[in-house]
């Protein structure tokens, strides 16, 4: 990641005199020595002067000047060779032309050529911009310059595949940062093939590019404005990629610093900048405009070498294969970033049956940053003993994807009646001992347990329920075997029972009502085979 | 009422054809102060004879119906008609009535006389499991005690008798009118 000093640096440069070789390994800049190449600004102070500059690396034979106009900023990229040292070069005249290092990179993320290569679009409109040969697999952007001395033209870059059209003038020089593809490849929109250059300067080896830039855009004018990308930013991110552009053809002032430095270099913006600042604390960094009309987008962010690392989804409710969920119950989780990669909220997608859900919907919430995310999505309620499948995606900031959890639970159980059973004695049974206890079971149904608190029995007149010393049970809530005691009845006594009994969740069975008859006195016993008799009324 | 005497024998007098003749409902009782095992099923068969006097022609046309518990419909009787009680413990009962039509020009006339026979049905324990759980017969393990019958004997009067009848009857000095024969 690139080193930001916290205060830019100004690289005295004599007008007039040509290349000036400058040794940026001293004080104050101390690039050490494996620094590769600088973030400079050019800042022309003169009210209405435009004076012709140039920087190359040392040892090139590049020998390229174009304006930096009046009142106006130029952010650059450039590089250093082994001794740390730059060419630069100011018109003569140029005192009011001040050169600045605002930070540089190290060899284990940018590389800078020696000699820049011409990547001048020979067509008008988006033309590819191929930089296979150059630049290696794997790195992910591409420095240019991008110039186009007096006459203004339009011009724009992109990332291959990216849908903006962040097209607008460019005059003079203008340093660029340029998302590329897997093949090394970028768009560029030239207006005019015959003044608009395009030169590759280098590549940034680390770090992330957009597809298509993040609309930043402060709502205040000349002010700094803290933009919070916290939301956005990899957690690891040090420093960010800003593109200034205006929407009309004025040039209007712009100012960029990390929070915390005093940096107030406040000057017209012509009319592309790709502005680098370190990023402060809760991934920050300020801008100032003059009008609303120059918007502000995110290219892209410095970070640390880190492998793309997915996301760890942890505390997942329901849990997988959960029984009994509530049919109203969220969904929730937490996305953890790991090895440094932050959590993309944008790619997380809950598809809870058939309906997905994301980041915007209404039934989608989270609280967190890019280190970690829990989420919450609602939904309707679901039907009981429903299995529910729910699947989960979600990148890093750096695309890599989690492995898909595709998972089920079930919701809560329809509330089912308990079944009696076993009634002993049975229902119009006779010759019942008068203190036979009367027993009974009770059987859950579907998995609703039996409420042993909710059976009663009524005998006569008496009723008895779980705690009355006559009421006994063994078994558990899927079922239940009851006993009930009682006072001895009297012979032939027609004895009336009802019971009753709820599941759990509150499903009644359906009552049983019955009666019986208990044994006689003996003298009444009459002998004989057992037989029907049929006998008037 | 009385439990002195069961009935053996139910005689309808004066039944003439194309009026149904109902029988008050009467108490059918299993092991009246017995103690017996749980009879499982009682079942119900009406027996006739090989002659119209003897029922057959009432069991091959369902003229003599049966309803158990004191209301609902009444079932025909055929010859291989089964009317089930259901399981009933000793010193139980339910309610039994019936219906004899016999509509007109029927061969069914005179005096005419057919079985009812009670049958009681208990399943005898032929094995058991290990575990306790008791095994019934349906077939050969099930006890039929022999069965218990009740006679059911009817006149009926064809509409040529009856018109007879009907002549002696309007003579008759306690003749109250042509809606008060009955």
């Amino acid at each position: 990641m690139p080193v930001f000093f916290d205060s830019m640096l100004a690289v005295s440069v004599t007008p007039g005199a040509g290349w000036v070789v400058k040794d940026l390994s001293g004080a104050p800049w101390n690039l050490p020595s494996n620094a590769v190449g600088i973030i400079g600004l050019i800042v022309n102070t003169h009210a209405s002067t435009n004076y012709l500059c140039g920087y190359r690396k040392y040892g090139s034979a590049d020998n390229y000047t174009d304006y930096v106009y009046a009142d106006s900023l130029v952010p650059f990229y450039c590089g250093v060779d082994v001794d740390r040292k730059i060419g630069l070069n100011i018109t003569s005249g140029g005192t009011t032309v001040t050169f600045y290092v605002i930070g540089y990179f190290t060899d284990e993320e940018a590389v800078f050529f020696t000699n820049w290569y011409s990547k001048t679009p020979t067509v008008t409109g988006f033309s590819t911009v191929d930089c296979s040969a150059q630049i290696p697999a794997d790195s992910v952007g591409a420095f240019f310059n991008f110039c186009n001395g007096t006459t203004v033209a339009y011009a724009g870059l992109r990332k291959m595949g990216a849908s903006d059209v962040l097209v607008h003038y460019i005059v003079g020089h203008n340093g660029a940062i340029a998302g590329i593809d897997g093949d090394r490849k970028c768009e560029a929109y030239s207006g005019n093939t015959s003044t608009v250059k395009l030169y590759l300067v280098g590549y940034l080896k680390s770090g992330t590019i957009k597809l298509n830039g993040l609309n930043v855009s402060i709502g205040s004018t000349d002010v700094f404005v803290p933009i919070d990308l916290s939301l956005d930013a990899p957690p690891t991110a040090t420093g960010v990629i800003l593109h200034h552009k205006p929407t009309t053809g004025t040039a209007y002032y712009v100012a960029q610093r990390a929070v915390g430095s005093s940096d107030d270099k406040y000057y017209k913006n012509r009319y592309h900048s790709w502005y680098c600042s370190a990023l402060g604390a809760g991934k920050t960094v300020e801008v100032k405009v003059s009008h609303l009309n120059l918007d502000t987008y995110v290219v892209g962010y410095f970070l640390p070498t880190i492998t793309p690392s997915p996301p760890l989804l942890t505390g997942l409710s329901p849990g997988v294969g959960e029984t009994g969920v509530a049919v109203d119950e969220p969904i929730s989780f937490t996305l953890s970033a790991q090895g440094g990669d932050g959590v993309d909220i944008n790619s997380v997608t809950v598809q809870i049956k058939s309906d997905i859900f994301q980041d915007g919907d209404g039934e989608f919430s989270f609280e967190g940053d890019v280190n970690s995310y829990t989420i919450t999505v609602t939904h309707p309620d679901f039907g009981l003993e429903e299995s529910v499948n729910v699947i989960i995606n979600a990148s890093s900031l750096l695309e890599e994807p989690m492995e898909e959890l595709d998972y089920n639970f079930t919701t809560a159980m329809i509330p089912r009646a308990p079944l009696l059973v076993s009634f002993n004695p049975r229902p119009g049974q006779t010759l019942v001992d008068i203190n036979l206890p009367v027993g009974f079971g009770v059987m859950a149904v579907g998995g609703d347990g039996v409420d042993i608190d909710s059976v009663t029995v009524q005998i006569g007149a008496e009723t008895y329920q779980n705690g009355d010393p006559e009421f006994s049970y063994t078994g558990t809530s899927s079922e239940y075997a009851i006993m009930v005691a009682h006072a001895d009845w009297g012979l032939e006594e027609a004895v009336a029972i009802k019971i009753n009994a709820s599941s759990m969740l509150g499903a009644p069975a359906v009552e049983k009502s019955y009666g019986l008859l208990t044994k006689w006195d003996p003298s009444l016993t009459r002998k004989g085979r057992g037989r029907i008799e049929l006998f008037e009324l | 009422m009385s439990y002195d005497l069961s009935v053996l024998t139910i005689q309808e007098n004066w039944v003439r054809q194309g009026v149904a003749r109902y029988t008050a409902d009467l108490e059918l009782w299993y092991g009246r102060y017995m103690e017996l095992p749980r009879a499982d099923d009682v079942q119900l068969v009406v027996v006739a004879g090989d002659s119209v006097r003897r029922g057959s022609d009432v069991v091959e046309n369902g003229y003599f119906k049966v309803r158990i518990g004191g209301s609902g419909a009444y079932v025909p009787m055929y010859a291989d008609t089964i009317l089930h009680f259901g399981g009933m413990y000793p010193h139980t009962k339910k309610l039994i009535g019936f219906e004899l039509l016999v509509p007109e020009g029927a061969a069914t006339k005179g005096y005419v006389m057919f079985e009812l026979q009670f049958i009681i049905k208990i399943a005898r324990l032929w094995g058991q499991y290990p575990w306790g759980m008791g095994i019934y017969g349906s077939g050969s393990g099930v006890h039929d005690f022999h069965p218990n019958k009740v006679f059911y004997r009817a006149y009926v009067f064809d509409q040529a008798l009856w018109s007879v009848l009907q002549v002696g009857i309007a003579a008759s000095p306690t003749y109250r009118g042509e809606d008060k024969q009955w």
